[in-house]
């Protein structure tokens, strides 16, 4: 389960693309789609294997978005969740290079 | 709303190209009987070329790409433009022959991500398949390759074009692709030559066995909905366009010219002349194409079959009036519920002989 120091990398196994302020993403390992949202995406593009969750919710979510820092955490744990379930987004305990990403 | 219509509908709505369908090559190793274009090689995009545009449409927002031909894996530079477009994340779609998939192909495709490789399958007898695809062994080798496919667990799609050769053989190859692990597809459609050469289309099924086709639940699934007739339309429907053909969908052929999809060959612009964007946004062409609405359509917009038509523009464009109706796909609802068309009862199609069309095209059935 990820939790706020937890960091981010966006997996290979998918197709994705920016519509406005909108992001799809199918896996290409089980074909889920997902839609992201404005806060979904900024999540999305956050995922640097570099920027812990906690700072990505704080700078890019409540530093954006009119949403308490408890709510935007719980609800950003359960997103990351769920796009890690299917194999999506990557969740680490420590930094990841560029190079370890892909 | 499904995730999907969703997304076709928020790119629809800012007018994002959400679909491409790229012939990277029109050359073949095959020569079906009933293939709509020419075989000639002369003047095709360069891999940079190719990759320019692959960058192109990124920048666009199109998610959904289909590489095609011809046979695109004659290209040497195949796997380089695949290995591209998925660096770029679109969401990649092969459609190949596959004669020329071994184990190291399947391989690498699974390797790649490609979400699916569409394949058609003419008969699970080599000497019908065979015979339509000109190519001795063609039917040994595409197997072989599904099941290199299958063993990489790569998704296939098969589609079974129905000619007058063929069609009796529809329920065998049905079976045979469910023995072999892949999605089944029928297309009635015959589609008249890009050259406007209609010759081809004397190959398609009769009206009676489309008929007869259309009340095979086990093809076309509950008869009882299949076979309904349209109820009256609202003004979603009348103020929609049939097709996603130039709304969400561009084709580019070989040549880098860009058209509202393969089956529409309307020219839009050329890529060695115009950015994508600027034909995409520009060219009069597609302004005409998008400004046209379902109430527009001089026959179609008061016919019974409004609703659940399968309207071809491009079809009707060959016919010479885009705006106009689609004889094959008149037949096919006329097969499909009894109900003549408004174009029949005018007298604009009188005489069914061929084969209905599915909605759009064969390479690109299962994009959306």
């Amino acid at each position: 389960m990820a939790n706020a120091e937890m960091y981010l990398t966006q997996s290979s196994d998918i197709a994705a693309r920016t519509l406005g302020e909108d992001t799809v993403i199918m896996s290409t390992l089980d074909s889920t789609v997902f839609m992201l949202n404005s806060v979904g995406t900024a999540i999305w593009n956050a995922a640097d294997g570099a920027t812990p969750l906690s700072r990505i919710v704080r700078e890019r979510v409540c530093g954006e978005f009119d949403v308490s820092d408890e709510q935007a955490m719980t609800d950003a744990t359960e997103f990351v969740d769920e796009l890690a379930k299917h194999g999506i987004l990557r969740v680490s305990g420590a930094p990841v290079s560029p190079q370890e990403a892909h | 709303m499904s995730i999907l219509a969703e997304i076709e509908s928020k790119a629809s709505a800012r007018g994002i190209p959400l679909a491409a369908h790229l012939d990277i090559t029109w050359r073949c190793n095959e020569r079906c009987v009933h293939c709509y274009l020419d075989h000639d090689g002369k003047g095709e995009m360069t891999t940079d070329e190719i990759k320019d545009i692959l960058r192109q449409l990124a920048d666009a927002s199109t998610f959904f790409l289909s590489i095609s031909g011809g046979e695109p894996l004659l290209r040497r530079d195949c796997f380089e433009i695949l290995e591209y477009a998925r660096s770029l994340r679109f969401n990649v779609k092969l459609k190949t022959n596959a004669v020329m998939i071994g184990p190291k192909e399947a391989a690498r495709i699974r390797k790649l991500g490609i979400e699916q490789v569409q394949i058609s399958l003419y008969s699970h007898r080599p000497e019908v398949h065979d015979a339509i695809t000109k190519l001795p062994g063609s039917l040994r080798r595409t197997t072989e390759a599904i099941r290199h496919l299958r063993a990489n667990n790569v998704k296939v799609s098969v589609t079974d074009v129905l000619m007058k050769y063929n069609h009796r053989d529809v329920k065998a190859v049905k079976q045979f692709a469910e023995e072999l692990g892949v999605n089944f597809v029928i297309d009635p459609t015959i589609t008249p030559m890009l050259s406007g050469d209609r010759s081809i289309m004397s190959l398609g099924i009769s009206q009676a066995e489309l008929e007869e086709l259309f009340r095979e639940e086990k093809l076309v699934g509950e008869m009882a909905d299949h076979c309904v007739p349209s109820s009256p339309v609202g003004d979603d429907i009348l103020d929609g366009y049939s097709c996603s053909a130039g709304h969400s969908l561009a084709y580019i052929s070989p040549f880098a010219d860009v058209y509202p999809c393969v089956q529409f060959p309307m020219p839009c612009g050329s890529l060695r002349k115009q950015t994508f964007q600027e034909i995409w946004y520009g060219s009069p062409a597609f302004l005409e194409l998008r400004s046209v609405r379902v109430r527009d359509l001089h026959t179609c917009s008061h016919c019974t079959h409004t609703a659940y038509c399968s309207r071809c523009p491009g079809l009707a464009y060959m016919e010479g009036d885009f705006r106009g109706p689609s004889p094959i796909d008149c037949e096919k609802s006329y097969a499909r519920t009894g109900v003549p068309s408004a174009a029949m009862l005018q007298g604009e199609h009188r005489a069914p002989q061929i084969a209905a069309s599915p909605t759009g095209l064969v390479q690109i059935a299962g994009l959306l």
